[in-house]
């Protein structure tokens, strides 16, 4: 049932914190169902990403873990997601669609007339028209190495949306690899999507700090400033901006994460060590 | 030899933060005579090793393994089988049981 109170709650996290609050949430309530608004809401994100000629590459099937055939819930488990798939209310079976570039033109007409393109920056109706299609992609779609790419790079996007919108929604997600010849037929997945992951999304088990922020590179390791071989440096003063700002927070483990950790086990009936 | 001998259940023990005397050596003890193997061989039927030392799931063995500590379960009890499952956990084979809520 829609949610007014708990929308306002989601509309008003501010970004940093939600992606300094992210976090691959591992264990839920299985009890515990995902309204369909949210996944309205995750939906609508997803929509809103970034993405070359206005195409939709990102597809996704949501379903509630009760309504799969049980035949294919037990298949789809792996030796490490069988209790992830338990208690996951709801799969989010991922894909990017090669083929979405196609009719671009006219999508990229449609831009240009909303005003994103401009001659100013050499666009025009028939570049659009006549150019776009021959020079750019047909090639592209001809070519399965380069439209996998393009699609699974520009999906992505949109998938990190999602991922987004999940922890402003007070839910938690786990990407998981998984085996998606066992649904294709019982989903009716069309030949030319390829599998990304499948997403299991739910009310965290666990706090949603799941234990504190994960440790990753400073950013002078992978960000560079000119050139390849300049470290872009951090500084204190947006660090600490970041700090305040929930986009950087305490590391993980928290002192209290593994008696967590071993709480859940217990009442789900997991081993402890 | 002692169960407390094999590099599987050292290993167990280290990971685990437990000693010789604890009641999960009984359980797993108890397991091995069941079905005729010993800790190290238990592991080794899961786990192919390669020259490098890099180690690969033997699939079928794992989930022979697994139908068994269900199968013990189901006399034994959740909490005993789970025991059986850190142990072959603690020795890189990942085995999750079904939840319980």
């Amino acid at each position: 049932m829609y949610d007014e109170h708990e929308m306002d709650r989601a509309g008003a996290m501010p970004l940093f914190d939600a992606i300094g609050t992210r976090r691959s949430i591992r264990y839920f309530q299985p009890f515990r169902p995902v309204e369909r608004w949210k996944v309205e809401v995750m939906f609508e994100a997803a929509q809103r990403s970034s993405r070359s000629v206005n195409a939709s590459y990102l597809k996704v099937i949501a379903c509630e873990r009760d309504t799969l055939d049980p035949e294919a819930r037990e298949a789809l488990k792996t030796p490490t997601n069988t209790a992830d798939l338990d208690m996951a209310p709801l799969y989010l079976f991922t894909y990017s669609d090669p083929q979405a570039p196609a009719g671009g033109p006219e999508r990229l007409k449609d831009l240009y007339d909303r005003g994103a393109f401009a001659p100013a920056l050499g666009w025009s109706h028939r570049f659009a028209d006549e150019v776009v299609g021959k020079t750019i992609l047909e090639p592209l779609l001809a070519d399965p190495a380069a439209a996998g790419w393009m699609a699974a790079v520009e999906a992505a996007q949109a998938l990190a949306h999602i991922l987004l919108s999940v922890t402003a929604l007070g839910l938690g997600a786990c990407c998981k690899s998984w085996n998606s010849d066992v649904v294709k037929e019982s989903l009716s997945v069309p030949e030319n999507w390829q599998p990304m992951w499948m997403v299991l999304v739910g009310y965290p088990a666990e706090d949603m700090q799941a234990g504190g922020q994960r440790p990753r590179a400073p950013i002078s390791e992978d960000y560079f400033w000119n050139d390849a071989t300049t470290p872009f440096e951090a500084t204190p003063e947006v660090t600490a901006a970041l700090e305040k700002h929930r986009l950087l927070q305490p590391l993980a483990p928290y002192p209290w994460r593994q008696a967590e950790i071993r709480s859940i086990a217990r009442a789900y009936g997991l081993p402890e060590e | 030899m002692a169960l407390t001998g094999y590099g599987s259940v050292q290993a167990w023990m280290e990971a685990a933060g437990f000693a010789e005397d604890d009641e999960r050596i009984a359980v797993l003890e108890a397991f091995c005579v069941t079905h005729g193997a010993t800790p190290d061989e238990m592991v080794d039927q899961c786990l192919r090793r390669f020259d490098d030392g890099q180690l690969k799931l033997r699939m079928k063995a794992r989930r022979e393994w697994v139908s068994r500590i269900d199968a013990f379960e189901a006399s034994g009890g959740r909490r005993q089988a789970n025991i059986l499952r850190s142990f072959f956990v603690q020795n890189g084979i990942p085995i999750q049981p079904p939840i319980t809520w």
